[in-house]
């Protein structure tokens, strides 16, 4: 396994991916202070929703995320330009990932990837070759085989569990959420009226399925690479277009170069391919790293189905729903009041959009975690101003991928008293019947 | 490629669509446009009458003064829905200019008994809550007719219902084709607003924003829903004239206005086609409709049964006022959830990215 894993081979590609992840990264960061989201999600914020033990990661006061980002840009831009390379993947993972676990809120399924992407390149020989190191230290002529094939085989998990994720009723039976979004544009000019029938919805949410629980395999074959290629090209393309998805469709239409042959870069440069076949032994996986890319592996197949031991659509409980790659699977809208009753049984009720911002409303609004956080919070804060301790009550409805309204939490329960934890959270309403019948007119 | 064309033309013509665009277009005159005429009319006559009284101060006139201060504010506390553009954006920022609510009575008395000018000419440099309508509540209807009939007080009075009115035509002047045209990027998705889908999501924004406002500060914050069930009549938005009702009362009229698309009454032979917010419901989601329709009438009943004014009301009829503020609640939840997932908004009011 590790002399088959130790096959030389051309370092180009491995260096292309490495030089589209870093200046993708760079201009990410550019992109989100030329809109002002490093301020509005990390600085404005006066409540945050760390992860669950987590709770010590907290934004820095003032200048300090404006700094980050400028330390996550020049590590990005060292990492496009293979400057002391382990060193800026190195930086760019700890202060990437330290931005997305400052607030759940935050959470993107492609940041997720951001941070394993780094975290995998950080061990590996990315700069061997058109990188300041190789003009610094001599460009390597081949590398082991092995940080091609984890590449992939990360980003097969991607789009297999995102297909998974999709074999769900609401996703192939009602063509929901696609439905719903693609109602936005039913009056653009010629194509809208298409995105207004529903089997233009359902046919689009087979293809897209089917596209995520395949493509990997098809990029996989000699013979069917490039097809699949232009197919990868058109479907993300198509989604940046109709969606607001930020980077996820350039992340992936660069990182599924990863599937062409090593050399493809030289090949298409026509620059000869270097003579010898001998593997540089610093690339060669040590047995312990071997190990720890077997950890990683078995930890990227459990914790997406971590989410089928919960009883109910997760999509609706959102318990197990993160970092399992459930992408654009759901649309949530909801609304909240909470609901305080101090020891003398008088109500006070909480306006949470006066505290939180727009986006951690909107995403707190509809997910049972973070509605317990915020409980949380309220009761900490009542019993911090001396009007303590408080019973804390949620009066929250949500309507999932088109069905009309439920509740989404106990209201009688007080949630000042709930854990949050792993455990089935017996305070969220399951999902019932749509009542109605009016998910689909 | 050509074989395939009438096909998507032909699959393309099938589909059900509804021209956001023009409901924008329609909402624009029908409503926008409509209530600020109106507004710039009743303010006139508000204006008028102010003069009258200081020609003339008696009690007729005094009570003519008032009436037209009520009437005057109905179509104010409707335009709350779409108080964007020039209502909230610097460098105009008229909203503060014309209502700064919950007024200080202080500083109204303070002005009056100071030495600094109180014409309109005066007011633009004033503070929010020396000018407006929440100080003219407090001038108008906290004293009496002989306190009223002194030259300062008229003076104030004339320069704040002076100020009102010429801020009112600015308001309709920003927002008309033929002024600044706020109206045509809304329409046109153009300016502040990404595109028509931009346009349609911060028009259900605002209704939610209102919705929201109603039930939480027009009602709950004075009915004491905020403070642990202790009333708080400083929170009242119209305490001396007795309106806040009435002016919870029309905020939810200019939502049902946005929803129905005109304003009530005023097209009643339907001449014009009037488009609304239900217009494309009823292209999304027909079923819903009917109880957003129901849920308007609920919250017009529970207003008319609340023994006015609120100040008391929250004192000697709360059963009634819970009633109110829960309706209102109804609704904002219809809207919030349901209503947004049908039309296929995201509420976000920050575009960041998803998934």
């Amino acid at each position: 396994m590790r002399e088959r894993l130790s096959r030389p081979i051309d370092p180009s590609s491995l260096a292309v991916f490495r030089i589209l992840f870093g200046s993708l990264m760079a201009l990410n960061v550019l992109r989100y202070e030329a809109e002002g989201w490093v301020h509005d999600l990390f600085i404005a914020p006066t409540v945050t929703f760390p992860y669950w033990g987590l709770e010590v990661i907290q934004p820095l006061p003032g200048w300090g995320m404006h700094a980050v980002f400028g330390v996550i840009f020049l590590a990005a831009v060292g990492v496009a330009l293979g400057w002391r390379t382990r060193f800026s993947v190195g930086v760019f993972w700890a202060t990437f990932t330290y931005v997305e676990l400052i607030d759940r809120t935050t959470y993107l399924n492609h940041y997720y990837l951001v941070s394993i992407l780094a975290a995998l390149m950080f061990f590996m020989p990315v700069s061997a070759v058109w990188s300041l190191d190789a003009r610094r230290k001599g460009s390597a002529p081949s590398i082991a085989v092995w940080p091609v094939w984890v590449l992939r085989s990360q980003l097969v998990l991607v789009y297999v569990f995102a297909g998974i994720a999709k074999v769900r009723p609401d996703w192939l039976l009602r063509g929901e959420p696609l439905a719903t979004w693609l109602g936005r544009y039913a009056d653009l000019p010629l194509v809208g009226p298409l995105f207004a029938e529903p089997w233009a919805a359902i046919a689009m949410s087979w293809a897209g399925c089917l596209f995520d629980l395949t493509i990997a395999f098809f990029l996989f074959g000699r013979r069917t690479r490039r097809y699949a290629y232009v197919v990868v090209i058109a479907f993300h393309v198509l989604t940046a277009s109709l969606f607001s998805i930020g980077i996820f469709p350039w992340l992936m239409i660069a990182a599924t170069t990863i599937f062409f042959a090593p050399d493809w870069p030289r090949r298409l440069l026509r620059r000869s391919t270097p003579t010898s076949s001998e593997v540089t032994a610093s690339t060669r996986p040590p047995r312990w790293a071997l190990g720890l890319l077997a950890v990683h592996f078995l930890v990227q197949l459990v914790v997406p189905l971590r989410q089928h031991l919960y009883e109910g659509p997760s999509t609706w409980h959102e318990q197990g729903f993160r970092f399992s790659w459930n992408v654009m699977v759901m649309e949530k809208t909801g609304q909240i009041d909470f609901i305080v009753r101090d020891g003398d049984g008088r109500e006070t009720v909480v306006l949470p959009s006066e505290e939180l911002t727009p986006l951690q409303l909107r995403m707190m609004e509809t997910q049972p975690d973070l509605i317990l956080a915020y409980a949380h919070h309220l009761a900490e804060r009542w019993e911090r101003e001396g009007r303590g301790p408080v019973a804390v009550h949620a009066d929250g409805w949500v309507s999932l991928n088109g069905r009309r309204r439920q509740r989404l939490i106990d209201p009688a329960v007080d949630l000042a008293k709930a854990h949050d934890g792993l455990a089935p959270k017996p305070w969220i309403r399951p999902l019932g019947p749509d009542r109605q019948g009016w998910a689909h007119r | 490629m050509r074989r395939l064309l009438p096909l998507l033309f032909l699959l393309s013509c099938s589909g059900e669509t509804f021209d956001r665009g023009a409901m924008l277009e329609s909402l624009g005159d029908e409503v926008v446009m409509a209530n600020y005429a109106e507004l710039v009319t009743r303010t006139e006559e508000l204006e008028a009458a102010a003069t009258a009284f200081c020609a003339a101060p008696d009690a007729t006139n005094l009570e003519t003064t008032r009436e037209a201060f009520r009437r005057a504010k109905a179509p104010l506390k409707r335009a709350e829905v779409f108080a964007i553009g020039p209502y909230t954006d610097s460098p105009l920022r008229l909203g503060p200019e014309i209502d700064l609510w919950p007024g200080r009575s202080a500083t109204v008395d303070e002005r009056l008994a100071g030495t600094e000018a109180v014409t309109a000419d005066a007011l633009p440099s004033a503070g929010g809550y020396a000018k407006g309508f929440p100080a003219l509540d407090h001038l108008l209807f906290s004293y009496e007719l002989e306190a009223l009939s002194d030259e300062r007080a008229c003076a104030y009075l004339q320069g704040l219902t002076q100020y009102i009115h010429q801020v009112a035509v600015e308001l309709h002047d920003e927002w008309s084709p033929e002024g600044g045209d706020f109206l045509g990027q809304l329409v046109r998705g153009e300016g502040v607003f990404a595109g028509v889908q931009g346009s349609s999501s911060v028009l259900i924004e605002q209704l939610l924003f209102t919705l929201e406002n109603v039930r939480e500060l027009k009602l709950g914050k004075p009915f004491g829903k905020r403070d642990a069930g202790v009333v708080q009549p400083d929170a009242l938005e119209a305490p001396a004239s007795g309106r806040s009702l009435d002016d919870a009362h029309d905020a939810i009229r200019g939502v049902e206005a946005v929803w129905r698309g005109d304003l009530e009454g005023s097209d009643p032979m339907g001449i014009e086609p009037a488009l609304g917010v239900r217009d494309w419901l009823l292209a999304r989601r027909p079923a819903l409709a009917p109880e957003i329709d129901a849920a308007f009438a609920a919250a017009h009943a529970a207003f008319d049964a609340v023994p006015g004014p609120l100040r008391t009301a929250i004192l000697d009829s709360p059963d009634l006022v819970d009633q109110a503020y829960l309706a209102v609640r109804d609704l904002q939840v219809l809207f919030a959830v349901d209503l947004a997932q049908a039309l296929g908004i995201t509420v976000t009011f920050n575009p960041t990215d998803g998934d």
